[in-house]
This record gives C-alpha cells, structure tokens and sequence, in this order.
C-alpha cells in the first residue's frame, strides 16, 4: 500500500508531500475498494445477513400486514446495524496481518484521513448494499412508498455514521484474536442515537408527520462522525499497531 | 507550592496516600451512611403521593449519581493518561470500572424494585433507566476490553480511547432516549422525579450522596495501589514494599 | 411518622432496594480486599521468577521521581 501511495506522488521525504489531500483521499479509496471487491464474498456477507434478519421477523412474530408495517423500521434498522457490527472485522484485519497497516503509520500523511477513506471503501462494499435492498425488504413489509422512501434516506445518512463509529472499535480490537463480540459490544452503544433516530424517523414518516428533524440530526451526527471519529480511530490503530 | 502536587505524582507517594487515604475517607462513609439511612428511612415523613415507596430514592439516587460520576473519573484519568503518559491515571481509571459497574447495577436493580410499587410493572424503558442499562453496557465493554489485551500499557491506552469515545457519548445517548422517549410517553418523562421536596426529605438524600462519594473515593484509594504496584513493579520501591522491606504502607 | 415496620406495606420493596445496596457496598469493599491480595501474591510470585532466574538479583529500575 504505501508503494501504491509513493508511486502515486514524488518522493515525499524531499520535505513536501507530494499526493495533495484529495489525491491521496482518492488512491487509498480506491486501493480498498479494488482490495475489498477482489474478496467480495467477504462484503456481500454483511448484505445477506441482513437479508437474513429481515426474513426472520416474519417468521417468527407475525407475517400479518399491520404488525409487519409497524415493525418494518425498527426491523430493518436492527438488521443494517447488525450488518456493519458483522463486518467491522474486515476493516483493519487483512491490512494488521500484512504490514500495510504498519507501513501507513510510517508515511508523511494524516493518518486519519487515510482511515477515513479506508472507512468510505469499506462502507461502500457493505452498507451501500445494505441500502439499496432495503427498500425491496420494505416492500415486503408493506411499507407504504413515502416511508420506504424516508426510510432508504435515513439508511443513507446514518449507516456511514455506523461504519465510522464502528472503525474506532475495529481499531481498537484490530490487534485482539477472536474479539468479534467484544467489538460488537464496545461499538453497539455508540451506534445506539443513529439507530432511535433512523427508525422513528420511518416511524414519523409512517404516521404522516414531519420527518425532518430527526433527519437533520442524522446529518449533523454524520457530520460530527466524519470530523471526529478519524482522530479516535487514528489513535487506536497506534496504540493497537505497537 | 506545587511540590505536594508533584511529589503526588511520584508513585511511591502516591501510594502511601492512598493506603492513609482509604480509612481516612471510608470511616467517614460509614457514619454518614448510617446517618443518612436513619434520616431516609424514619425521620423523613412519607410521600402523600407514594407514601413510604419514595424513600428508595435514598439508595436510587446516590447509586445512580456514583454510577455517572465514576464513569466520567475513569474517562477523565483515561484522557489524563494518555495525554501525559501518566501511568498513576491509568492506574485510577483500571480501579473505577469494577466500582461503577456494581453501582450502575444498583442504580438499576433500586430502580426497578422502585418502579414496581409506582409504576405496577419492575421494568420501563424510561430514559433514565434505560440510560442506565446503556451505561451499564459502556462498563462491561470497558472491562472487557480490557481484560482483553495482554500487554497492560496497550489495555490502558486503548481502553482510555474507548472510555472517552464513551463519554462523548452519554449525554447524546440520554437526550436520545429523553427524545425517544417523549414520542410515546407524552412529556411526564422520568416517573422517577423526586416527590417536590421538602427540606426535612431532603438533607438524608444529600447525606446519603456525600456518603456514597466518601465510599467511592476511599473504595478507589484501595483499589488503585493494587494497580499501582503492578504498573511499577519493575521499580525498586514497589519490590520492596512488596517483599515487606519497606515502611510504605503494608496491607 | 412511619414506623420502622409496617410501612404500609411497602416493606418489602425497601428492604429489597437497601438490602442490594448494602450487598453493593459491602460487596465492593471485599473485592477491593481480595484484588489487592491477590495482585500482591501474583506480583510477588513474578518477582520470584525474576531472581531466580538473574542470580545477580532481580530485574529493577531505578525509578526516578514521578512517570
């Protein structure tokens, strides 16, 4: 990774960065990306999951139209949140185990910017996934359209927020053996604001009344996420990384 | 002037304060505990709304004010630690979670035997309960992830991150649920409102919260020296107070 | 003025609230006991590790003040 990244730029030990910040934003992305989709059926495991969980609730509670509708939000924001916690693992781990992670801290570059497109590529393979099935599983609840519609868009807001909260507990555990759990744990009650806001947010919108507050907080939160969390992260793959 | 303060700092220092500290802070809990239970339980006249059942806010309430105010100590040492490298901190922050996880159950366990008797049921997703029982989730993730690491310095740090991720947190998760809250209970949000009260309902309640503080603090001065010795282990002074060699605070 | 018993029947909901407490309370004075013991008898055995392994003594700093 850090010879994609040199050989991207001129040499940076003359004193000067050589990849301006949206160049180097752009090669990281993309070297994730094309890492993450060579192994796609690791991504796509967090996109049938929640399929899975979202079959499940039929199953078990009541097939009935009018207790599916009323679940539907709440549903499928439980299964999109268990999704990202089933995939945080994939964040860090290849990078720890090959020394690329190691190499990234050497390199002249915000290290948090860095993760911070890390965790774009990543939320690209498995929460945009996530997005675009749920409104065919909210279908199949019998949501009406204008929910289905507020309910992709609070998806769209609130599950990069996930993948950035989830990063710092995929850092911190990056170095652990078998912390799956732990992480889902540490993470989970961070996730727990983006989750409230996004289902009565389909909630609201399900009973006709005005979604736009809960919908503004979730894009302030994404915007706190992005500026703040890629600090946390950054520190945890340091410490994580000795 | 700032001498004292730096030769706290020191840990052998340190952690002969903490062995004085400790009997010194809990004699005082004791007496103010029996204080305050005699004043909470016969002296306060009952409720005329909830008759005798308010007189739990005598454990609730400290128990739940300990169970945030612990949390915070431990981010704030955790911070404290990490910025300054300071390993008497993270010391500090390792001894609050066992302490603030027992107190957050507490809080939940009153809380419910409260509601019982107000509400008919033991258990309501009410804010502050159900902040609770998050707060409660924070602890057992911190421990956990502690417990985790093998190397110590790698668990202090990252569980001093973790611990500040947390704080940041805790206010946003309860006006969260306040917010959620209020969506299906109309506005009468936390049925667990002190009664309006009286001065002579009162004074036990600050007793019992000043006592509970003197326990915390005089619990976290025995705690910390265990984890005091074992940060230092390598050094002279804590070999020798460890084989008995030395005067600074034995047992 | 309520008396100690007969709390109009809320008794046993009082006795259950201070009875966890005082579990709680004690609870965390034990453990901070047995912590401190059982932190004291692990390190101790570590350093007996530590000597028996350099004749010439155990492994030490010399701790300068503070950290």
């Amino acid at each position: 990774m850090a010879a994609v990244v040199q050989s991207s730029g001129q040499d940076p030990a003359a004193g000067d960065s050589a990849l301006g910040p949206f160049a180097l934003f752009r090669v990281v992305f993309q070297r994730d990306l094309q890492v993450g989709l060579r192994r796609w059926t690791d991504a796509s495991n967090s996109a049938l999951f929640f399929i899975l969980v979202v079959t499940l609730f039929p199953l078990a509670v009541s097939p009935k139209a009018d207790v599916l509708r009323m679940l539907a939000p709440g549903v499928i924001w439980i299964a999109a949140l268990l999704a990202t916690l089933l995939s945080l693992h994939l964040l860090f781990r290849a990078d720890l185990e090959d020394g690329t992670l190691e190499q990234l801290l050497t390199l002249p570059y915000p290290l948090g910017w860095m993760l911070l497109a890390k965790t774009l590529a990543h939320w690209v393979m498995t929460g945009v996934p996530v997005i675009i099935m749920a409104p065919v599983l909210a279908i199949t609840y019998h949501l009406p359209a204008s929910a289905v519609g507020i309910l992709t868009l609070s998806l769209l807001l609130g599950t990069p927020t996930l993948s950035l909260l989830g990063s710092i507990g995929a850092a911190l555990t990056s170095g652990l053996r078998g912390a799956g759990v732990l992480l889902a744990f540490i993470v989970a009650p961070l996730m727990l604001p983006v989750l409230m806001l996004g289902a009565r947010a389909t909630d609201l919108a399900l009973a006709g009344e005005d979604v736009t507050g809960p919908l503004y907080l979730l894009g302030a939160f994404l915007v706190l996420a992005v500026s703040l969390v890629p600090v946390a992260t950054a520190g945890a793959i340091r410490i994580s990384a000795d | 002037m700032w001498t004292w303060f730096f030769r706290l700092a020191s840990p052998p220092h340190f952690y002969a304060l903490a062995g004085r500290l400790s009997t010194w802070l809990l004699a005082p809990a004791a007496v103010l505990l029996v204080i305050g239970t005699w004043g909470g339980l016969i002296l306060a006249p009952p409720d005329y709304q909830q008759g005798d059942a308010f007189r739990i806010i005598y454990v609730h309430v400290p128990s739940a004010y300990l169970s945030m105010l612990i949390y915070v100590t431990m981010a704030v040492a955790g911070a404290i630690g990490l910025i300054w490298r300071m390993k008497l901190a993270h010391a500090v922050a390792a001894s609050c979670a066992p302490i603030g996880a027992s107190f957050t159950f507490a809080a939940l366990v009153t809380g419910a035997v409260w509601g019982k008797p107000m509400w008919g049921t033991y258990w309501e997703w009410d804010p502050r309960l159900t902040s609770e029982l998050v707060l409660l989730f924070l602890y057992f993730g911190y421990m956990g992830l502690r417990g985790a690491f093998e190397n110590l310095t790698q668990a202090d740090r990252a569980s001093a991150v973790l611990a500040i991720a947390g704080v940041v947190n805790v206010p946003i998760i309860h006006f969260s649920v306040i917010w959620w809250a209020s969506l299906h209970q109309g506005p009468t949000l936390s049925k667990l409102e002190a009664p309006s009260i009286s001065g002579d309902m009162l004074w036990p309640l600050l007793t019992m919260i000043l006592a509970f503080t003197f326990f915390f603090l005089g619990v976290l001065a025995m705690r910390v020296r265990a984890e005091v010795l074992e940060r230092e282990v390598q050094s002279r002074w804590a070999q020798d107070v460890l084989r008995g060699a030395s005067p600074v605070g034995v047992n | 003025m309520g008396g100690i018993l007969g709390m109009e029947g809320y008794t046993g909901y009082l006795v259950v609230a201070w009875g966890v407490t005082a579990l709680v309370v004690i609870g965390n004075v034990v453990a901070a006991r047995r912590q401190f013991r059982r932190t004291q008898a692990r390190l101790r055995q570590q350093l007996e590790r530590w000597s028996s392994r350099r004749p010439a003594g155990a492994r030490q700093v010399q701790g300068a003040a503070g950290d």
